[in-house]
């Protein structure tokens, strides 16, 4: 069976965990936002992540690989500099407010992981980084990545942890009479 | 709450179900949600476009996909350009895939569609 890992670094890891006990001010975009998705708002890369001490831009990379016998999308999350993206974001009004002034509680790592068994055979498992679940004191915010293949992420907010609800990346993977698709997503904390 | 535009699905979906419609003649939309015919690959989701000219083929599927949506810069492909439609659909037009032939990635937000990456491949004669 072939392996594949598409990892956020550890320098990007660490950016994340920076964010843990800082005043919330609001997560969005410096490019583009579609409202009212089924998974949530579509936020266009970067997408920001933003507190009173430390923000953080997640951005989501090309990547063609060969699995299975074919080339697919498989996408790969990354940080990138923020440079005047909060500057532009606030200016064109592409930041959510929920939460603001809240303390960041918990900051978990989203992974999702898909493992194709062909005539009852496994043939690839593939382990993906996809975003971020951030608790705040009275709202947990969900930043997810739009599937395996995805160059988007999409924005909810949860009462509580255990009230998030995600992107259904398995749907991107269909079932055959010989080929199927086994799915997990992992909540990874970082605090 | 910042952010955001305003909701009007069935205005957003217009570009795609446009797009589903011109193309249907010569590219029609199976039942199952997919173009073409299954790739190589065990996964349902890679397609293939078999012609004689696979290049044209491209141009004109690509070029029917893209109408009415806009180039989205923040997107760096290796090869190619990334297209976002009002409805949140994503088509990635890349002249030169991975595999060698043009391929048109589709992450899809319109029910009809679902999300596949088509590869244009020519036809082998005799």
């Amino acid at each position: 069976m072939d392996e594949f890992g598409y990892h956020l670094e550890d320098s990007a890891i660490n950016d994340l965990v920076m964010l843990m006990g800082a005043t919330w001010d609001s997560v969005g975009t410096s490019n583009r936002v579609i409202g009212d998705l089924e998974a949530g708002d579509l936020l266009t890369c970067p997408a920001l992540l933003i507190t009173d001490q430390h923000s953080v831009a997640l951005s989501i990379d090309d990547n063609e690989d060969l699995i299975g016998g074919d080339y697919e999308t498989l996408t790969i999350l990354k940080a990138v500099p923020i440079g005047d993206s909060i500057k532009k974001a606030r200016k064109q009004g592409t930041l959510f407010f929920h939460g603001k002034g809240e303390r960041v509680r918990s900051i978990h790592l989203i992974r999702e992981e898909v493992t194709q068994i062909s005539n009852g055979t496994p043939t690839f498992h593939i382990s993906s980084d996809s975003g971020v679940v951030i608790a705040l004191e009275s709202v947990v915010i969900r930043l997810q990545r739009r599937g395996l293949d995805g160059f988007d992420f999409l924005l909810a907010q949860a009462p509580s942890l255990d009230e998030v609800s995600f992107y259904r990346a398995d749907q991107d993977w269909p079932m055959s009479l010989t080929v199927t698709h086994e799915f997990r997503r992992d909540l990874i904390s970082l605090t | 709450m910042g952010g955001g535009s305003s909701a009007n699905p069935s205005a957003r979906s217009s570009s795609t179900g446009r797009a589903i419609n011109a193309l249907q003649n010569e590219f029609p939309l199976g039942r199952n949600g997919y173009f073409g015919e299954p790739g190589t690959s065990k996964t349902e989701k890679n397609r293939q476009i078999i012609s004689e000219d696979p290049d044209s083929s491209f141009q004109r599927f690509s070029k029917g996909w893209t109408r009415g949506a806009k180039v989205d810069s923040s997107v760096k492909l290796t090869d190619g350009t990334s297209y976002l439609h009002p409805d949140g659909t994503r088509v990635n037009v890349r002249p030169t895939s991975a595999s060698g032939s043009p391929a048109v990635d589709i992450k899809s937000s319109n029910p009809r569609v679902k999300d596949q990456k088509i590869h244009f491949e020519g036809a082998i004669n005799g």
